[in-house]
């Protein structure tokens, strides 16, 4: 009878999401002509930056889970974390993925791994302290939501244009501080001006759209634990302790785990500026705990009905 | 999952699917036959907890659909909470033929409110002289597998791949092992 779905109701976010691909692929075509135009020494440039987007995906999962001294575990190390993955995976018709512990009083959690088959869950030991089970739950549904949403694979290959791009600025304004001009003409000198600028605009401009491709995605993934686990006001309660948290711990102590931000739940370093909301990663957590609530009061209105 | 839903962040909720929940009742004679195992009465559906209000409605008008239909007079339903934030609805009826039917009673007023992605799966509980085995049926993924939980935790996977070469040709049988998820503490043990 009565399908229950947040999904394509949500229009604004559809929208916004189409004109986010629509830039990138605009940014795409801007892109390719600013490398014809460049001719040598692009196809060297594109051949190392697929080489480190081929790096990301086969090993981006060891990397992030060795730099955050994190260790698969097995289901009798802790059986009720699997038992929790499990059921989740069983609920969403998910393989059930590898779990792993981090030994940290950060609060937070990610999913690492390319593929549905080979990802990992991780979860901080601050984080399974501070939480109740209903929300440690929501997290997991949120991370496992990445998982489903292939986020991991679609953000590499989106990260990749802007590697590509950074690249290619760096690449040219090296060229232009060795004299750009050995023996080039006049000509020559002016184009290769050109595919810097365009570069640095190309940069921005990706740079960006990743940040609102990787923001939307961060919404997706709690509409997604929100349907997984019928609870969204568990998530949001997760999400309001653990930002809490978040920001009284001083950020000197967050450094080492900077990089690793895309795939938080929770972004280790909060910035302060009123830029942050453009160039973060994540929306703010009062923002999500929102939208969540909006969910929780649809189905406080009418449980199991038509949404 | 096309390319678009993979670009949107989106995917179709997983629909529950009821159809192969009768194919238990030809099995079942084959496990008495090959193995000696019987039901034990009981059978659970489970699913990621709801409303009390509605989970309350759910079990009363169950109730009085059976007390309207004689055949299935001896079948009482109850419901339960287990540990891991998920809840049942027990039916208890010592013919299996009638547990299937009011598993799928069950289960479809529940897709009916509205809850088809709840539904985590149907346990019907088996023993016998090998111990106590159940048959599992994932909604998401429309199959059945064994589970044969044991003390602290473990489980017979001996028994529940003996079990598999038994009935695996008669059910929908769920081919990745991987799949073949615990169900911890589910109520369907003999009482």
């Amino acid at each position: 009878m009565a399908t229950r779905r947040w999904y394509g109701r949500d229009s604004g976010l559809t929208l916004r999401m189409g004109l986010t691909l629509f830039g990138l692929g605009l940014v795409y075509v801007f892109f390719i002509g600013a490398l014809i135009a460049a001719g040598v020494g692009a196809v060297v440039v594109l051949v190392i930056a697929a080489g480190f987007a081929l790096v990301q995906i086969l090993f981006g999962d060891k990397i992030a889970l060795a730099s955050m001294g994190a260790h698969v575990t097995e289901p009798h190390e802790a059986p009720e974390l699997h038992a929790m993955v499990e059921r989740l995976c069983q609920l969403a018709d998910l393989p059930k993925p590898r779990v792993a512990i981090a030994r940290s009083e950060i609060p937070n959690a990610f999913a690492a791994g390319h593929s549905r088959k080979t990802s990992t869950v991780c979860v901080t030991t601050g984080l399974m302290d501070r939480l109740e089970p209903r929300e440690l739950e929501g997290v997991i549904a949120h991370e496992l939501s990445h998982v489903a949403n292939k986020d991991v694979i679609v953000m590499t290959v989106a990260g990749f244009l802007a590697t590509v791009a950074g690249l290619l600025v760096r690449f040219g304004v090296y060229s232009g501080m060795m004299g750009g001009g050995r023996d080039r003409k006049d000509n020559s000198a002016a184009v290769f001006l050109v595919v810097i600028l365009v570069s640095i605009v190309v940069y921005v401009a990706s740079f960006l759209l990743l940040r609102a491709l990787s923001r939307y995605r961060e919404f997706a993934a709690d509409r997604g634990a929100a349907i997984m686990t019928g609870a969204p006001a568990q998530l949001a309660s997760a999400l309001g302790r653990i930002s809490g948290t978040m920001s009284r711990i001083p950020t000197e102590d967050l450094r080492a785990a900077e990089g690793m931000n895309a795939f938080f739940i929770i972004p280790a370093v909060a910035k302060g500026l009123s830029l942050s909301s453009i160039i973060s990663t994540h929306p703010p957590a009062e923002k999500r705990i929102a939208r969540l609530m909006e969910m929780q009061a649809q189905l406080d209105a009418n449980p199991g009905a038509t949404l | 999952m096309g390319l678009f839903d993979v670009l949107r962040g989106q995917r179709a909720p997983k629909r529950a699917d009821l159809d192969n929940l009768f194919a238990i009742g030809a099995a079942a004679m084959t496990l008495e036959a090959a193995m000696d195992l019987r039901t034990t009465g009981r059978a659970g559906v489970c699913f990621k907890n709801i409303e009390a209000g509605v989970f309350e409605a759910l079990i009363r008008e169950t109730e009085e659909l059976l007390a309207a239909t004689s055949s299935d007079a001896g079948t009482t339903v109850s419901r339960h909470d287990d540990p891991y934030g998920f809840s049942w609805v027990v039916i208890d009826d010592p013919d299996l033929e009638d547990l299937v039917t009011t598993t799928h009673v069950v289960s479809r007023s529940l897709e009916e409110r509205g809850f088809s992605e709840q539904l985590l799966c149907a346990v019907f509980g088996f023993d016998g002289p090998p111990g106590q085995v159940d048959l599992v049926y994932g909604y998401k993924r429309g199959t059945f597998y064994p589970f044969a939980p044991r003390e602290s935790k473990r489980r017979d996977n001996a028994l529940e791949l003996r079990l598999q070469s038994a009935v695996g040709s008669e059910l929908p049988f769920e081919p990745e092992l991987e799949r073949w998820y615990p169900v911890w503490d589910a109520p369907v043990a003999p009482t």
